[in-house]
């Protein structure tokens, strides 16, 4: 232990005092409850019967006999796999055309914005409307359009595209977060590609992208883990339908614990999206040395 | 050679143009089409082929949602108000005080600790959830607002991250002569750097406010009685509802919607400034 001087002390313990809200909360809202979870997924909780230890039993059954389990994270794993990767080149384009130098361009930075304000209930709720196979707006733009109806809620695949167009079009904040990064790069650095005749294109590509690859690294994570836990959307959207065609992982996991009270059950599937998510977030940081650039900041 | 240059910005120009525009149609259409269908009467809802606009507007249709009789929509309206100014409270209060003890105070280990805060937003506050209930369910806490608004006065991660980046910011140089002028810690905490970082508590603010407002899971988690249930939750009820009238459940969406549209439009300057401060860069 290293010996502290009297003023060194004193500094750590204003500091800590400083902190101590975020500690507390920390060890209330996230230590206690992680152990918590770890400990009820080796008993059969509910709230239907006596509680007894298990052992593993939970994780057995998760991956041996619930097709449920691997079908929820199927669909999650491929939402993610289609939403996030849109979510990050079209936040990427997005925010470079409003990072242009163009009259009104604050109006429509705050235009872009607006979808992403509307409660995700409200929002929802619209989507469902207009989403609808034989009186909604979409299908009927779509057949004046010359192309055919497309039952947008009745298949994986469809409900999938849905989701991730309605993510795109509430991925304000994701916008946001990119024109901020953009907003960073020093014009000279554009000057003087200018001057060596760089052409703007070639100059998305060699300054602005590896430049923004830290911003781009922030919002993968945050997609992903989004991603991951995705539920209100879909909730309300389907509610899982048809025929669990829809049913995300987090949505399973609700329907385990406060539908059927399987609490022992669900605890387990906690800590398996814990597990997931602590290890897709480790593989992005051990790749991020291969292509993240801090510059020589 | 200079006349070719100039009107090849305009051609670029045009083309941003030309893509704004046509992204801006495809953005707002939705939301022209959200506002619409709370001015339609029911029939006009299902009707085929859609109209695209109506005359006369059924302005009604406001009233009549807050009125509900089957719904408790205005008392379910106050509690999320309710629930959400105590929760934007608590979270810039203390976002604030801990963003600034790991921004402008000196103590041995603090960056390490604030990698900590790094990682802990990466948890995502879904995976507690069961075993929050259950230690809810101990203290008799399920149904009360307590486990809604509580995380939000123990300085969430993003909130304080936020700040603190915005704190980093500032000159060092204000905070010695402060010391100087005999000004303590907390002194120099409100008359020195909270004047400084006023865009980045506004979004904090605006963000914490849409956090909340936007809560569903937790309310439907915790909550059972309709009394004391929020207004997201709420919605869903209304648009659950057998033989429900759309016209109206769109009207009581509008009516959710609007209060954080009224306060961006209000705030919005300090908010993209608050954000773009704050750089992204750890």
């Amino acid at each position: 232990m290293v010996k502290l001087t009297k003023k060194e002390k004193k500094q750590l313990r204003i500091g800590l005092l400083m902190i101590s809200p975020w500690l507390a909360g920390v060890i209330c809202f996230t230590l206690i409850p992680l152990l918590l979870a770890f400990g009820m997924s080796l008993t059969n909780y509910s709230f239907l019967s006596k509680s007894k230890f298990v052992g593993f039993d939970n994780y057995i059954t998760m991956f041996t006999k619930d097709p449920l389990i691997w079908k929820s994270l199927g669909i999650t794993f491929l939402y993610a796999i289609l939403a996030v990767p849109m979510q990050l080149v079209f936040g990427f384009l997005l925010a470079n055309l409003l990072n242009q130098k163009l009259r009104g361009i604050v109006v429509f930075r705050t235009l872009f914005y607006i979808p992403c304000l509307i409660v995700v209930v409200s929002s929802t709720l619209l989507w469902r409307q207009m989403l609808d196979t034989d009186l909604g707006i979409v299908n009927f733009l779509l057949t004046k359009l010359g192309f055919g109806k497309v039952s947008w809620l009745a298949s994986t695949g469809t409900i999938i595209a849905s989701t991730v167009f309605i993510s795109l079009w509430q991925s304000g904040k994701m916008i946001i977060i990119n024109l901020a990064g953009l907003q960073g790069i020093p014009t000279s650095l554009y000057e003087a590609a200018d001057l060596d005749g760089c052409s703007k294109i070639r100059q998305v590509f060699h300054i602005t992208l590896p430049l923004m690859t830290p911003v781009l690294f922030m919002n993968l994570l945050i997609g992903l883990i989004g991603a991951f836990k995705s539920f209100t959307l879909i909730k309300i959207l389907t509610n899982g339908g048809p025929d669990n065609a829809s049913l995300v992982y987090m949505l399973y996991l609700y329907n385990n614990a406060f539908v059927n009270f399987r609490l022992g059950y669900a605890n387990a599937m906690s800590i398996l999206l814990f597990v997931i998510v602590g290890a897709l977030t480790l593989i992005i940081f051990r790749t991020s040395k291969n292509w993240v650039y801090y510059g020589g900041e | 050679m200079k006349r070719k240059s100039v009107s090849e910005k305009t051609i670029r120009k045009a083309v941003c143009y030309l893509m704004l525009g046509v992204l801006t149609v495809l953005f707002m259409f939705p939301l022209y089409w959200f506002f619409l269908n709370s001015v339609k009467s029911y029939e006009q809802i299902f009707q085929f082929p859609p109209k695209f606009w109506v005359l006369p507007l059924r302005l009604e249709n406001y009233p009549e949602a807050y009125q509900y009789p089957a719904l408790q929509f205005g008392q379910m309206l106050k509690n999320s108000a309710v629930i959400t100014l105590v929760s934007v409270f608590g979270a810039v209060l203390s976002s604030t005080i801990v963003a600034y003890g790991f921004s402008r105070l000196r103590w041995r280990g603090r960056d390490a600790v604030f990698a900590l805060v790094i990682l802990t937003m990466i948890i995502p506050t879904e995976v507690v959830l069961t075993p929050l209930y259950f230690i809810y369910n101990r203290l008799h806490l399920l149904d009360t607002w307590f486990p809604i608004i509580a995380p939000y006065f123990f300085a969430k991660p993003f909130y304080t991250f936020m700040i603190r980046q915005n704190m980093m910011g500032i000159p060092i140089e204000m905070d010695e002569s402060a010391v100087i002028d005999g000004c303590n810690v907390w002194q120099r905490l409100f008359y020195v750097i909270l004047p400084q970082v006023k865009p980045a508590l506004l979004s904090v603010m605006i963000m914490a406010m849409q956090d909340q407002w936007n809560n569903y899971l937790e309310p439907l988690i915790y909550i059972n009685s309709n009394s004391k249930q929020t207004i997201s939750v709420g919605l869903t009820f209304f648009s659950g509802m057998y033989n429900i009238q759309w016209n109206l459940v769109f009207a009581a969406a509008v009516i959710v919607a609007l209060p954080i549209l009224i306060v961006f439009v209000f705030l919005q300057k300090y908010f993209i400034q608050g954000v773009v401060v704050s750089g992204v860069k750890g």
